[in-house]
């Protein structure tokens, strides 16, 4: 089973327990969402899986166990978006993306496609006027990009995004996105935790949705995106709505994705 | 802002600070009470039989050069000690001193001086590794060495053990002009033995301090950066912070408290080079070296404060 697949997992961290018996599996090839309220334990769970947190039971990047990969090996086949960096030292844009390298170079071995690498994750974040400028000197959402962009230069086989467009405006949301699309068409493993719903329905091919530490739902985004499911893991009420593919003129926008439902809490 | 540029602009402030040194090594060696022509203090000191005067001769090689090559290496260790520091713990504000080395040091020398004034530079170092130890312990029980615990840690252990100089400065009567002046730290009494000895931590230290510039630039990244990026996050962490504390209680031990260099030096090379690892390493030691000359720690603290001062006020202006 290409991907990541998840068995019988319970971690925690500072002496608490917050995932219990979690099993499931996150395909290669397809993008994945994590949904779930608020300390349902989603960034544990991505945490986790980037290897960052002590566990029970059993977690496979595809035919290895991922308990056996070596700092290295993990570093190059995981990448994991987290939320921002500290801001105690002034490291350039394109110092910080360049670190992103990091696994593939060593002493023995010179990083043949290094400068590729980071200037094609400068471009998919549209950071090569800011390349110069230093981390404390920029918005939220441009560190949300330099710290995303860090992980494209890694180039893993698995994405791993806490909220990564938490801070992005919709034209840099939809880009990241659209790249993670591209990532999983390529055969790469995605999964991003978001608050949105929404972003699961328009992008998502899969989703899995955290409740109190447990996996409550999982599957096909169509298959799990269900009114009653979303009530009783969020508490109130979803309803469903046509996306209408017209603007307020009736010319049908110049985009494709087709007809998609959406939700709304009332 | 900061500088930075590239390769070439790091050469040429490599260079300049070369000269810097050179200029102030020579100006040591020359001058003083009994002036000497530099081109006499070179042929004593590379030459077997200079024409020097006796007195010359003993002055250069058995005062001057020990003192200078003590302070250079004191210098040196402390600001890499420092620019270690600061990345391991991704603090720009800690230095080998806010670990509790130095209150350490004091402590174990002013126990030293009461007793009778042997193995003061013993104690002193004894005291120093102990201090850190205690920090080290107290950072892990409190939140597994976290960076601001580990800082924290280092802070509470020097008010407790500055405490104890205190006491210790009350009970010894006629001695306590001893522990003060040690305090003051000094080079005055260098041997070469010693300063050697601080030369070979610092060496050790800066060599692998380098040899994981890059990964150490991760870890400044703020915890768990380096880690996703394949780092071994604890080991390299565990052994930059034992090194950078001998490195740091080498000289504190032998030449007492030289306070500011580790906190200054790499702050002041990075305005210039960037927060980069690997040239600021290289950087902080030769500022240092040449800052490290001034040669009593009252002096530095001096100098430092108010340097110190500034670029903390100029950090909140958003970009340092």
């Amino acid at each position: 089973m290409k991907g990541i697949s998840v068995s019988s997992l319970t971690a925690g961290y500072g002496g608490r327990t917050i995932l219990r018996d979690i099993s499931g599996v996150l395909p290669a090839g397809a993008v994945t969402f994590i949904l779930g309220p608020n300390g349902s334990g989603k960034s544990t769970l991505l945490r986790t899986l980037g290897g960052a947190l002590p566990f029970r039971g059993r977690i496979r990047f595809s035919d290895r166990d991922a308990a056996s990969l070596s700092p290295r090996e993990r570093g190059r086949m995981v990448g994991v978006v987290t939320q921002s960096p500290s801001l105690n030292f002034p490291f350039t844009v394109g110092e910080v993306i360049t670190m992103g390298r990091l696994p593939h170079r060593s002493f023995l071995e010179r990083d043949e496609g290094g400068k590729k690498a980071v200037s094609r994750a400068c471009k998919e974040m549209e950071l090569e006027e800011l390349r110069d400028r230093t981390l404390p000197s920029l918005s939220g959402g441009e560190r949300q990009r330099t710290m995303i962009a860090q992980v494209i230069a890694q180039e893993p086989e698995i994405f791993l995004l806490d909220e990564p467009s938490s801070a992005l405006d919709p034209n840099h949301a939809l880009k990241l996105f659209r790249f993670l699309e591209r990532m999983a068409a390529e055969g790469k493993t995605v999964a991003a935790s978001a608050h949105d719903i929404n972003l699961a329905a328009e992008f998502g091919s899969f989703v899995w949705i955290m409740k109190e530490g447990r996996l409550a739902a999982a599957g096909k985004t169509g298959d799990v995106l269900k009114g009653d499911v979303l009530s009783s893991v969020y508490g109130s009420t979803f309803v469903p709505y046509r996306r209408e593919w017209t603007d307020f003129s009736g010319t049908p926008p110049a985009c494709n994705g087709g007809e998609k439902i959406l939700w709304r809490a009332v | 802002m900061t500088l930075r540029g590239g390769f070439r602009f790091r050469l040429i402030f490599f260079a300049v600070l070369l000269l810097i040194l050179g200029i102030v090594v020579l100006w040591r060696l020359q001058a003083g009470d009994m002036r000497i022509s530099p081109a006499a203090v070179a042929e004593i000191l590379f030459s077997s039989s200079p024409e020097a005067t006796p007195q010359e001769i003993l002055v250069v090689r058995s005062i001057r050069f020990p003192r200078l090559f003590a302070s250079l290496a004191a210098g040196a260790s402390l600001a890499v000690s420092g620019a270690v520091l600061q990345g391991v713990l991704g603090n720009p504000l800690a230095d080998p001193y806010t670990l509790g080395i130095a209150s350490g040091a004091a402590l174990g020398a002013s126990v030293g001086i009461h007793l009778g004034g042997i193995w003061v530079s013993g104690a002193a170092f004894a005291g120093a590794l102990a201090a850190l130890g205690l920090a080290f312990l107290l950072s892990w029980r409190a939140r597994g060495a976290s960076s601001i615990s580990m800082v924290l840690s280092g802070i509470v252990v020097s008010s407790i053990l500055s405490a104890g100089v205190t006491l210790f400065k009350a009970l010894s009567d006629e001695r306590v002009s001893a522990i003060v002046l040690w305090l003051m730290g000094s080079f005055s009494g260098a041997s070469v033995e010693s300063a050697a000895a601080v030369f070979c931590g610092a060496v050790l230290l800066f060599a692998a301090a380098e040899w994981w510039g890059r990964e150490l630039d991760a870890m400044s990244l703020g915890e768990g950066r380096a880690f996703f990026l394949g780092v071994r996050e604890k080991r390299i962490k565990i052994t930059l912070l034992v090194l950078a504390s001998l490195a740091a209680a080498l000289p504190a031990a032998s030449f007492g408290i030289i306070g500011f260099v580790g906190l200054v030096g790499p702050h002041l090379v990075r305005l210039v080079l960037g927060p980069s690892h690997r040239p600021l390493l290289a950087g902080a030691d030769g500022a240092a070296r040449a800052l490290g000359e001034l040669p009593v720690g009252v002096i530095t603290a001096l100098a430092g404060g108010p340097v110190f001062c500034w670029i903390l006020v100029r950090q909140r202006g958003g970009d340092p």
